[in-house]
């Protein structure tokens, strides 16, 4: 059962609603994503603005025109979606992404040694090899760890920038191991 | 625009409703702004990577909530000095009217 005046109800505007929505996106172009998202957005927009003023005693219509007037003309609305935003100075995808170097590039090395060596490998197979391949093996497994954790640290950084300092504590880790060996 | 809409979103996440509500409450209401365009301005912001947003569900309704990033905390910090030295540019203007 409905309680009178609540989101459940029905929206009586519904032609207007839609109406509305036809004459923003009317100018945007054929990129389907983003028509969905301003569709999504502003239909969102004009249920909680109709809920918001219900809550302040007003009827259901009164609320939805409200709503609907408050959002400005759908023309304007489109008109400022067409906008392209300007050039963007963005930090580069490389700078962005430096953290990882060192924990692929001894992923890398550690890879290629560990294959060099089993090449190598002639019919002997002695102790020395498999405490070698073990240590290399062991080198890679680290290095994919350090890998991730920076490359998750690289993403939480887009919000906080503390997290730049972590992602470059994978290349910190990757060069204590060389000097501790 | 961009610098109110920082602003209040370096308060924490939110959608575009709970922003123009926000704007309004902290502007004890005078601030009204055309709602529609706020979504456009979001867009432009998040293009120009200061803000990041999700899809999420809430109240059984997908909705989109925006964030600030690192760059738009820097860009909110800038945009608030430039404000603050032509807030006082006009008020020593002001100041000398007789």
């Amino acid at each position: 059962m409905h309680r009178p005046g609540t989101r459940s109800d029905p929206v009586t505007n519904r032609g207007e609603f839609d109406t509305y929505l036809k004459r923003v996106t009317s100018s945007l172009g054929n990129n389907r994503a983003q028509r969905a998202r301003v569709l999504e957005e502003i239909e969102n927009h004009l249920i909680d603005a109709t809920d918001e003023h219900m809550r302040r005693g007003v009827p259901r219509v009164e609320a939805e025109a409200l709503a609907l007037e408050e959002l400005g003309p759908p023309e304007t609305v489109g008109a400022e979606f067409a906008i392209e935003s300007g050039p963007v100075e963005k930090r580069s995808g490389v700078v962005r992404w430096l953290p990882l170097a060192l924990p692929i590039g001894l992923l890398v090395v550690s890879i290629v040694a560990a294959l060099a060596l089993l090449t190598s490998l002639g019919d002997g197979w002695t102790v020395g090899d498999g405490v070698a391949l073990r240590a290399l093996l062991w080198m890679a497994v680290i290095a994919i760890v350090l890998a991730l954790a920076s490359f998750l640290a690289i993403q939480r950084a887009d919000l906080d920038r503390t997290w730049r300092w972590v992602a470059w504590a994978g290349s910190g880790a990757v060069i204590a191991y060389f000097i501790l060996r | 625009m961009n610098l109110l809409l920082l602003a209040v979103l370096a308060s924490g996440p939110a959608h575009g409703y709970a922003l123009s509500a926000e704007l309004r409450r902290r502007s004890g209401e005078a601030l009204r702004i055309v709602e529609g365009t706020l979504y456009p301005a979001l867009h432009r912001l998040e293009a120009a990577g200061l803000v990041a947003s999700t899809s999420e569900v809430t109240d059984g309704r997908r909705r989109r909530v925006y964030q600030i990033t690192a760059d738009g905390k820097d860009a909110l910090e800038e945009e608030m000095n430039s404000w603050k030295e032509f807030q006082t540019c006009i008020d020593q203007v002001l100041d000398q009217t007789p």
